[in-house]
C-alpha cells in the first residue's frame, strides 16, 4: 500500500494545480493509496512514522527537498521504500535519482526499481545525496535559484552570479579524512556526495570534490550549471572517504540536499542506515519488486 | 575520471590538485594523481601519477607510476615506473620496467626483475 505525503505549500502550491490529474494517473497505474497533507514544519516526519506503524511499506513524498528530508527522518524500518513526486522549489534529490517531473515520477513509481542509499550524518543532521559549501552555497543565499524561472530571470541570476564570483574570496580549508589524512587548501567550493548516486553498482562512499576558482572562460558554464542545480563533479581534487571533518576560515554555511543548513566546522560520516528509494536510473543492479 | 565499468566500480580515482597540502597516508584501490604536496606514503592498486607540481615526501607503492614532479622516497611498482623530463626521484626504485627521460633526475638504486624470454618476444612483436 502506498502512503502519499503531500506538502500543499511546496513549490508555491504547485500541487493544487495538478492534484486531480495526479490522482487519476496514479489510479490508472494501480498505485493509488492514502493521501495526507502536511500542515507545518516536521509534519512529514511524524506522518511517515505513523504510516509505518499502520503497516504502509511505501511512502511517496509529493513535495521538494525539504519535505523529502523530513520524511526520510521518519523512516523507522529498513523495508520501507521511498518514492518522490517532485513538486518543490528545489528538487535536487529527485533529480539525482533521475526523476524530473510529476508525470514521469508516476511511471517511475509504477516501475518500482529500488536502490538503497546510505544515510550520511552531518553533525546532528542527516542527508542522502549532496552537501556543498563555499561559493555555490553563498550564491544560493544571494540569488533566488528556484526551478521554473524564466529565461529572462535566469539571465538576471547569471549576471548576479557573475558579479558575485568576481568578488568571492576563496576560503582557507582544512579537512581531516578518515582520521589519518590531513588536507589543507584554498577553496572556492566543495561538494560531498554518495558515490552511489553516480555509480549505482558501487558501494555507499563519500566522494569529496574540491573546486578551484574557475577561469573567466570556465565561469560561464560553471555558473549555468550551479544555477540549474546540476551536480558538478569535475573539480581539481577528488577523493573517497568514510568520514571527514571540515574546518574553514572564516566559518561558512553548508547546503544539504538543496537546503541551507548548518555551518563549519562539521564532521560528516557515512552511517550504517540505508534508505530504499524508488529510482528512475535504468541500471541492471536495480531490482524490480 | 571515475571508473564506471562493472568490474571496478568501487575504485573511484583519487585526484589531488596543485595548491593542496596533504599530511598522512593516501591509499586507494584505484588510480591516484597528485599535483600538490604530500608528506606521507602513497599506496595504490592502480597507476600513480605525480604531476609537474607534485612534491612527495614518502614512499610510493603501486602497479605503475609516472613521475613528472619531485619524490623523496622509495618507489615500488610491479609493472613499470616512468620518470619524465621534469621528474626527480631521490630514493630507490623497485619495478619491472624503468623509463628515465632525458633531463630527469634519479638519485638512488634501481632493482628490476629479470625479463623472461616470452615477454621479450612479446615486446619485440608489439614494437615491430
Amino acid at each position: 500500500m502506498y502512503y502519499y505525503v503531500i506538502n500543499p505549500a511546496a513549490g508555491k502550491g504547485k500541487i493544487n494545480q495538478v492534484q486531480e490529474k495526479l490522482r487519476t494517473r496514479l489510479r490508472e497505474l494501480g498505485i493509488d493509496g492514502e493521501f495526507a497533507k502536511t500542515t507545518g514544519p516536521k509534519d512529514a516526519t511524524k506522518m511517515v512514522k505513523m504510516a509505518i506503524e499502520k503497516g504502509y511499506n511505501t511512502v511517496v513524498v509529493v513535495g521538494g527537498d525539504g519535505t523529502v528530508n523530513e520524511a526520510v527522518n521518519g523512516i523507522t524500518k529498513e523495508n520501507v521504500a521511498v518514492g518522490i513526486i517532485p513538486m518543490g522549489t528545489s528538487n535536487f534529490l529527485a533529480h539525482r535519482l533521475g526523476i524530473t517531473g510529476w508525470q514521469q515520477a508516476c511511471e517511475v513509481l509504477a516501475a518500482r526499481r529500488i536502490s538503497s542509499f546510505g544515510l550520511i550524518a552531518a553533525g546532528q543532521k542527516y542527508f542522502l545525496s549532496t552537501l556543498t559549501l563555499g561559493f555555490e552555497t553563498d550564491l544560493d543565499k544571494q540569488v533566488e535559484t528556484a526551478e521554473g524561472t524564466s529565461l529572462t530571470g535566469r539571465l538576471g541570476q547569471f549576471w548576479q552570479g557573475w558579479g558575485h564570483a568576481q568578488n568571492y574570496e576563496p576560503l582557507s580549508c582544512k579537512i581531516t579524512i578518515d582520521n589519518n589524512l590531513e588536507l589543507e587548501a584554498p577553496l572556492f567550493s566543495l561538494s560531498i556526495t554518495n558515490q552511489k548516486f553516480d555509480h549505482p553498482l558501487a558501494d555507499n562512499r563519500l566522494i569529496v570534490t574540491l573546486f578551484d576558482k574557475p577561469s573567466q572562460r570556465q565561469l560561464t558554464s560553471y555558473l549555468w550549471r550551479v544555477l540549474k542545480k546540476d551536480y558538478i563533479e569535475d573539480g581539481f581534487s577528488r577523493f573517497g572517504a568514510k568520514r571527514v571533518v571540515i574546518e574553514t576560515t572564516p566559518p561558512t554555511g553548508l547546503m544539504i540536499d538543496g537546503q541551507v543548513s548548518s555551518r563549519t566546522p562539521i564532521a560528516i560520516r557515512l552511517t550504517n542506515r540505508q534508505i530504499r528509494f524508488i529510482t528512475e536510473k535504468p541500471d541492471t543492479s536495480f531490482k524490480s519488486e | 575520471m571515475a571508473k564506471t565499468d562493472v568490474f571496478n566500480v568501487s575504485s573511484i580515482d583519487t585526484v589531488i590538485g596543485s595548491g593542496v597540502k596533504l599530511k598522512g597516508n593516501v591509499s586507494s584501490d584505484g588510480d591516484i594523481a597528485i599535483d600538490g604536496a604530500l608528506v606521507g606514503n602513497i599506496k595504490s592498486g592502480g597507476h600513480v601519477t605525480i604531476g609537474i607540481n607534485g612534491r612527495i615526501a614518502g614512499t610510493i607503492h603501486a602497479t605503475s607510476a609516472t613521475i613528472a614532479g619531485y619524490v623523496d622516497g622509495n618507489v615500488t611498482a610491479g609493472d613499470s615506473v616512468s620518470i619524465g623530463e621534469s621528474g626527480q626521484v631521490h630514493g630507490d626504485i623497485d619495478t619491472g620496467r624503468l623509463e628515465i627521460a632525458m633531463g630527469a633526475t634519479f638519485i638512488g638504486a634501481s632493482k628490476m626483475k629479470p625479463v623472461v624470454a616470452a615477454e621479450v618476444a612479446e615486446r619485440t612483436e608489439v614494437s615491430g
